[in-house]
């Protein structure tokens, strides 16, 4: 097995390129596979953006229309997804499996294998990734609404309606001055005679749409959330390549330039990631806030609500263990 | 479940069991005043009732309520007074739907085809209804069975049904993708 030779035969070398070369062909080949996706991604990211407005301009109450076209345009993305995991599973990873079992560990050979097998995966990740990213920009520019107007459209339709709303038993008008988000019963000032109430289809959805015009509200907090979480990934990824850099007897000492440099890193790192809950909450609290705003009479439920979701999110709140 | 538990006060004498087992009978299509014939109130009670146990279940962080609502909603065919409401269209396929609660790979398949046909930008749904004979509701009451089931099951067990549904989950996209023309991206090979 030649594991106590100093340096490569000649064998080994001729062994070592012949591999190489074979390597070298099927990563091309998965870099020009990866690329005739992308191509797809581009033409169905396209028309997605293209047709969607049409789709939602006509649909009904609940959005089946788009929730179905929509569903179709991810199961596309799902079907070349699938082909990259399968072009992993059947041509890369046996052809690591076959060389990595036949090599020495610690070669240039073994290496050089392992080291390809890394870069491919890594390439297969990034694409993935890289598509997850463009369906969500995608999906996000395509079902942006502005939730303002349509909010105040909605309460004003409803108020306007609820002026011509008459008794069943003596026609004087109801005087409907209040949100009902389902059937009630409402009583006639005049006669006292017990209607039933039909809100309709705008009042039923009114809470619904104070929900999005609430989160778009604060969406700024999100975006925070979602900066603090990146950032702390970033640092947390700088401080991984820079232990990786540094000896085993740098990391034991606990001393040195660059390990004052990885505990710089760190407490930048940590800053980040107490920020992280703390905007989630900031989140979530003017969420509530702005939903007391705009359905006041909902302000009990929706504090009891907030309490329920922050218990949650608390619970799954978690900092990462660092041995430094 | 604590019976003492304020969570589960019936709200205009409404309990969660009635709500539970309403609303699967919604889902399989039986009209609302049918309903609120059976339980005894008129539609603004009903609608009060069923706005409080949908706030109930946002107001508990621990999932009590909606995880017992679960459990009701695969008994609704119990229930005293809903139980046996059928939609106007009728009882569906009998037999497709007893052996979808008694045959879990069938049960597993027909997951995995509707999520297919959702993802070929279909409704699954109707897809199932139309094919099988078999409504939403009655799809789901059999669903939340299965679940309760979940937790005696082993860990490869859950695993071999996990994948057997994958696998029919492509064997119907394959389908799927062939009577609707291909996928974008079948002639991209490595």
């Amino acid at each position: 097995m030649g594991l106590f030779n100093r340096g490569q035969s000649q064998d080994d070398k001729l062994q070592t390129e012949t591999i190489k070369s074979e390597l070298a062909a099927l990563e091309s080949r998965l870099d020009n596979f990866l690329a005739k996706l992308n191509d797809r991604v581009d033409l169905l990211i396209a028309g997605f953006i293209a047709e969607a407005p049409a789709i939602m301009a006509t649909d009904d109450r609940f959005g089946q229309a788009y929730y179905r076209f929509s569903s179709g345009i991810k199961g596309q993305a799902t079907n070349m997804r699938e082909k990259v995991r399968e072009v992993l599973e059947t041509q890369i990873e046996p052809a690591y499996s076959r060389y990595s079992d036949m090599l020495s560990a610690g070669t240039d050979a073994y290496r050089l294998v392992h080291d390809w097998r890394h870069r491919c995966a890594e390439k297969a990740n990034d694409w993935e990734d890289q598509l997850q990213n463009r369906m969500d920009a995608a999906t996000e520019q395509v079902e942006r609404k502005d939730y303002e107007p349509i909010f105040r459209d909605m309460v004003e339709q409803y108020m306007q309606q609820c002026k011509y709303v008459h008794c069943t038993q003596c026609g004087d008008n109801l005087q409907i001055a209040q949100v009902y988000y389902h059937s009630a019963y409402v009583n006639c000032p005049s006669c006292n005679t017990q209607n039933i109430f039909e809100p309709g289809v705008i009042a039923r959805d009114l809470e619904q749409n104070a929900r999005k015009l609430a989160e778009q509200r604060s969406k700024h907090f999100m975006d925070a959330h979602e900066q603090k979480r990146a950032e702390e990934e970033d640092l947390y990824q700088q401080m991984h390549t820079l232990q990786l850099k540094m000896s085993f007897q740098e990391l034991q000492a606990k001393s040195g330039p660059l390990y004052t440099q990885l505990l710089a890193l760190n407490k930048q790192r940590v800053a980040a990631e107490d920020e992280i809950p703390v905007q989630l909450d900031k989140y979530y609290r003017n969420i509530f806030d702005e939903l007391n705003g705009l359905l006041p009479d909902l302000k009990e439920h929706h504090e009891k609500f907030f309490i329920s979701l922050q218990n949650n999110y608390q619970r799954h709140d978690s900092k990462r263990s660092i041995n430094l | 479940m604590s019976q003492n538990n304020p969570l589960f006060e019936p709200i205009h004498g409404i309990s969660l069991f009635d709500y539970s087992a309403a609303n699967a009978k919604l889902a399989n299509g039986v009209a609302v005043d049918t309903i609120c014939a059976a339980l005894g109130v008129e539609i603004p009670v009903w609608e009060d009732a069923s706005q409080g146990w949908t706030q109930r279940m946002q107001e508990d962080s621990d999932f009590i309520v909606i995880t017992q609502m679960g459990t009701y909603f695969a008994q609704a065919g119990e229930h005293p007074k809903l139980g046996g409401l059928q939609a106007a269209g009728g009882a569906g396929n009998a037999a497709n739907l007893q052996r979808l609660a008694s045959d879990r790979y069938f049960y597993e398949e027909l997951c995995g085809a509707r999520t297919a046909a959702y993802e070929a930008g279909m409704d699954g749904a109707q897809w199932i209804q139309t094919n099988y004979g078999i409504s939403l509701g009655d799809f789901q009451e059999v669903a939340m069975q299965w679940m309760q089931l979940q937790s005696s099951l082993s860990d490869e067990e859950i695993l071999e049904y996990t994948n057997y549904m994958d696998a029919k989950r492509q064997e119907y996209a394959r389908k799927f993708a062939d009577e609707n023309g291909g996928n974008i991206a079948d002639d991209v090979d490595f």
